[in-house]
């Protein structure tokens, strides 16, 4: 390294180097280059951290971007209200609503939607009408394949580009949607993207994307109308409004709606496609900020750590520079010119693999999402600012040593510095080689510190990658093989009386099924309001499990509304707070709501839903929508092992069922969803580790280069190789072990944040870190440890002991 | 001599520390040294010799008293002045040479030449120690002797006044010694420097021009060798 003679890496820059670079610049290169696996692992540490910013920010802009232009293009909605059934002439009076800029009243419906084989017999979809003969005003759609549906063929339909590519539908394919149980046959004309749909979700209700089993439809209203029975009538109004008039003219709309069952309006922020994007975009901006901010700081220690390595042997130049006139600004410039080099390299590299980061990023997303519309940013103002933080990073790194090179005082830096030894440590009786590996690291404790610090760095990462590996893995786990028990999700469409679970319970094969009752409602607290669906819960129910925060089972009392953390924090609720809950109004013009106290908070995965118990919600809501008294929207079926398919089947040939979800259709639409979360935590530990090496090398590499001298000294006395080892090991796998201690509360603490931020309402997890994810943690970092301290060691074995010894310290 | 004094020392105290534990390393030294000679401050470990030496370098600052060298007043000096005054005024030769490893010898040399407007020729000060043959070398491919005439050589190249060399040839074997003090005193003569050497191997005096011993702080005496022997004719 430095201090010592160059060897042929140095003298990559001849001694016929350009006179253009000053000596003192030459000097700095060469330094550089004789401490290429320094430079080269603390540049990877900086690159890493500003590809880490640069590709999510640009993925992130990206994202944000397409979601905005294809909003802009395709006239998304500003406000959505559903009505039981309106005139369509109303829509006229609509449009001169104060802040209202256009208008389109359309019927929309669920139903069930037959399928040719090889699909899944039976599926969901939500069926809405499109104007004929001209675009719509509002929620416009993007054709991607196949002709509109504006010719003369009236038995035609548009399918959702999602739900199209999960269920391999082409235009000229069939599809038959179920018309009060009557079955349509209508041809796919062609494949479109939707704003309303980006994000592939039945609602607020089913917040988990599932394009095979659910998806949105288009067809003419003069064709649709009629089926539905809703000839010339419509049941949901879109507006678009001037900015801020959103919510006052959404409101005006409803109150003149009243008459027609009005419901109360859905705003563009609680629209459930756009909600979990946006969600999705808030839950990504802690990873923005703290995963590159743990390498540029990584990066910046290993600067200084370098750095004052630097110093430390480079005294004596330093006295001579500053006795030969150099000025103390100038050797200042000198050092931190080392760190703006590591900061230029790692930013100019940091930045191509940011880029390809970016579009690794937006494939991988592109892959759950579509937008209808993408807008790639390219943006060199991110560029700028990712390499503005490498360098001032780096800077800030070399800010110490560099400083501390300047206050250099030249008489004194001739005279050379022992380090002082506190006199304690002599008292303290150690096996030898403990004791000079104990001594060694605290002669320098700000030193040591430093560098069991960016042991802790690397180690923080990788407990933190660990850590949403193991929370999401446990939240998949407990969802799928604790709180269900069973094998089968049941939907009826619509909701229907319990005697169709107690015939479903007799079928073989079937080992137990309950009803479910879900309804869709608005939770309300302190003057915020959260749309939501309210699910029935019996105190004897055998196949689903609530738990609350400590794990312990619970089920919700009388009254009582049970809920997860991240509903609370929506509605800013404590437990023993009372909440409302309302139903507006359904196709019977019929509204319910109830005032419940809150109780303790839930474990849930999909994190929305409240739940109360079963006989008080139909008591409450259920009757008073004049629902069946016993009345179930859905089952959970148990089946007895080898009839999980059998009996899917039979639930596909019965009238009303909707939906039935096998276990292993969750899983596959579990899998399908945290896919890109996977790769992504297994790009963080592969990261992770890579910054653990890297900056266990540095700081490893270190320190075998300030002990050069003393290990030659040990080898000249005889001790052989294997015992420097020893010596080394010990120290460094102590010096390892400070570091880990160190990383765990940090680490424990940024996990924690960063899983709450991430937490959305689609899918939500509670903290988990396995010891094995600690024990991987540390021991990886040992391994690195052990691995980055060979160079060092073989270098020492091929010392010219004679001239190692005799060089001045 | 007066005004044409190279170095000019008028009761310079030089003290570390302060109460119990204050060590006075130089008391009421006053002292003036022509210009153009060959100068060496001689004595025991802990005399103040290297003390002095950094004081008139400008590398430390005295407690009290006045020092003027070259004409330049160094008590009004802040550091910035120093530092001046030592590119412009002063040469170093350190006993454990201090060159930057990873430059060649010339451009150890042309590192120092850079600082002022008008060097000398690095390659001509090279050629001058002896070095042209080596001058591409790195200091790891160059003996002790050599090292030390690059440092030499690095020190003259900016044309001081006064050339201030710590114990040059401490680190190095007789011959080589003898080869380094042989070229310093060839090379400064025809250049027309002044050298102060600081050495506590009292043969060196033999070659010296005029000889300043140091006892305790004190100037114990100045003594000037009317003729200065040849180093090669110097033994230890």
């Amino acid at each position: 390294m430095v201090g010592r003679g160059p060897d042929r890496w140095a003298r990559l820059l001849p001694p016929s180097a350009p006179s253009a670079l000053s000596r003192l610049t030459l000097k700095l290169l060469r330094d550089l280059a004789q401490a290429r696996w320094q430079f080269v692992a603390i540049t990877l540490v900086t690159a890493l951290g500003v590809a880490l910013y640069h590709g999510s920010m640009v993925s992130y802009e990206t994202q944000k971007a397409s979601y905005e232009l294809s909003y802009d293009r395709l006239a998304f909605g500003d406000a959505w209200i559903p009505v039981r059934r309106a005139p369509r002439a109303v829509v006229a009076q609509i449009a001169r609503t104060p802040g209202v800029v256009a208008v389109e009243g359309r019927a929309a419906e669920i139903l069930e939607i037959e399928q040719d084989k090889p699909r899944r017999p039976k599926v969901m979809g939500r069926i809405i009408s499109l104007p004929h003969g001209r675009e719509p005003a509002v929620n416009r759609l993007r054709l991607l394949e196949g002709h509109d549906i504006g010719g003369q063929t009236r038995r035609e339909l548009l399918l959702e580009v999602a739900f199209a590519r999960a269920n391999n539908y082409r235009p000229g394919d069939r599809i038959y949607p179920r018309f009060g149980g009557r079955r349509v046959t209508f041809r796919v004309a062609g494949i479109v993207s939707s704003p309303e749909f980006i994000y592939p979700v039945m609602g607020n209700v089913f917040t988990l994307p599932m394009p095979e089993l659910f998806g949105a439809m288009f067809a003419r209203e003069d064709v649709l109308g009629p089926m539905l029975g809703l000839s010339g009538q419509i049941t949901e109004v879109c507006l678009r409004t001037r900015p801020g008039w959103a919510a006052s003219a959404a409101d005006a709309v409803r109150r003149r709606l009243k008459p027609y069952g009005a419901e109360e309006p859905i705003l563009r922020a609680e629209q459930a496609s756009n909600k979990l994007l946006q969600s999705d975009l808030e839950g990504n901006k802690p990873f923005l900020v703290i995963m590159p901010a743990l390498f540029l700081g990584s990066a910046a220690l290993a600067v200084g750590l370098m750095l004052a390595r630097w110093v430390q042997a480079q005294r004596g130049i330093i006295g001579f520079l500053r006795a030969s006139g150099f000025p103390a600004r100038s050797i200042m410039l000198h050092y931190l010119g080392a760190g703006a080099a590591i900061g230029v390299v790692g930013g100019l590299v940091g930045i191509g693999l940011g880029h390809l980061l970016g579009l690794w990023f937006g494939t991988a997303y592109e892959r759950i999402i579509r937008t209808p519309f993408t807008a790639p940013q390219n943006r060199p103002d991110l560029a700028v600012t990712a390499f503005g933080l490498a360098v001032a990073s780096c800077l800030v790194g070399a800010w110490i040593p560099a400083r501390a090179a300047a206050r250099i005082v030249p008489a004194e830096a001739m005279r050379g510095m022992p380090a002082s030894q506190p006199r304690a440590l002599a008292a303290v009786r150690l096996p030898l080689f403990l004791a000079i590996a104990v001594r060694n690291m605290l002669r320098r404790p700000m030193r040591t510190l430093g560098t069991a610090a960016g042991v802790a760095s690397a180690v923080s990462l990788m407990i933190i990658s660990g850590t949403f590996r193991d929370s999401m893995m446990h939240a998949i786990a407990e969802s799928l093989d604790d709180f269900r028990r069973y094998d089968i999700t049941v939907a009826f469409v619509p909701e229907r009386s319990a005697n169709v679970v107690t015939a479903i319970r007799n079928w073989p094969g079937v080992r137990w099924a309950e009803g479910t009752l879900d309804i869709p409602v608005r939770a309300k607290h302190n003057g915020l309001a959260k749309d939501t669906v309210v699910m029935g819960f019996s105190a004897d129910a055998r196949l689903r499990v609530l738990r609350d925060m400590s794990g312990r089972h619970i089920v919700p009392g009388r009254g009582e509304a049970l809920f997860s953390n991240v509903l609370a924090k929506r509605i800013a609720t404590e437990p023993g707070d009372t909440i409302r809950v309302d139903y507006s109004q359904n196709i019977h013009g019929r509204s319910a709501s109830a005032v419940l106290k809150v109780g303790p908070r839930l474990r849930l995965m999909v994190a929305l839903p409240i739940y109360m118990e079963m006989e008080d919600l139909r008591r409450r809501f259920a009757r008073r929508l004049q629902m069946p008294p016993d009345a179930v929207t859905g089952a959970v079926v148990a089946v007895a092992p080898g009839h999980e398919r059998l009996v899917t089947e039979r639930l596909h040939r019965t009238e009303g069922v909707g939906l039935a979800l096998s276990r292993a259709d969750i899983t596959k639409q579990i899998d399908e969803v945290t896919a890109f979360a996977n790769t992504f935590i297994a790009f963080m530990y592969l990261l992770g580790s890579a910054m653990a090496f890297a900056v266990v090398y540095t700081v490893t590499d270190i320190v075998l280069w300030e002990r050069t001298r003393e290990l030659a000294t040990l080898r000249t006395l005889g001790y052989g190789m294997g015992s420097v080892l020893r010596l080394v090991t010990i120290e460094n796998v102590l010096m390892g072990l400070l570091g880990a201690a160190l990383a765990v509360y940090p680490a424990f603490l940024m996990a924690r944040f960063m899983l709450e931020a991430a937490n959305t309402e689609g899918f939500t997890m509670l903290m988990v870190t396995s010891p094995a994810t600690y024990a991987m943690s540390i021991a990886g970092t040992l391994l690195a440890v052990l691995a980055a301290q060979w160079p060092g060691l073989r270098r020492i074995r091929r010392l010219d002991l004679a001239d190692a010894i005799r060089s001045r310290e | 001599m007066g005004s044409d004094a190279l170095i000019s020392l008028s009761h310079v105290e030089k003290v570390y520390g302060t109460g119990e534990v204050a060590v006075h390393a130089l008391q009421d030294v006053s002292l003036e040294l022509p210009r153009g000679e060959f100068m060496v401050f001689v004595g025991p470990s802990g005399s103040g010799k290297t003390t002095l030496l950094n004081i008139i370098g400008g590398l430390d600052r005295p407690t009290s008293g006045r020092a003027i060298v070259a004409g330049v007043d160094l008590g009004g000096l802040g550091d910035p002045g120093l530092t001046r005054y030592r590119r412009d005024t002063v040469g170093f030769v350190f006993q454990f040479f201090n060159l930057v490893p990873t430059l060649t010898a010339l451009e150890n040399v042309e590192l120092v030449a850079d600082l002022v407007p008008d060097p000398l020729d690095a390659r001509q000060v090279l050629e001058a120690v002896g070095l042209g043959e080596h001058m591409r070398r790195f200091p790891s491919a160059l003996s002790g002797g050599e090292q030390q005439r690059v440092a030499l050589a690095r020190a003259l190249v900016k044309r001081p006044a006064l050339v201030l060399a710590d114990e040059p040839t401490g680190s190095l074997d007789y011959e080589t010694g003898i080869r380094v003090l042989s070229v310093m005193r060839q090379v400064t003569r025809e250049m027309g420097h002044s050298v102060l050497l600081v050495t506590h191997n009292s043969e060196i005096t033999r070659m010296a021009d005029r000889v300043i011993h140091l006892r305790s702080g004190h100037i114990a005496e100045i003594e000037v060798n009317p003729a200065p022997v040849a180093p090669e004719d110097l033994r230890w």
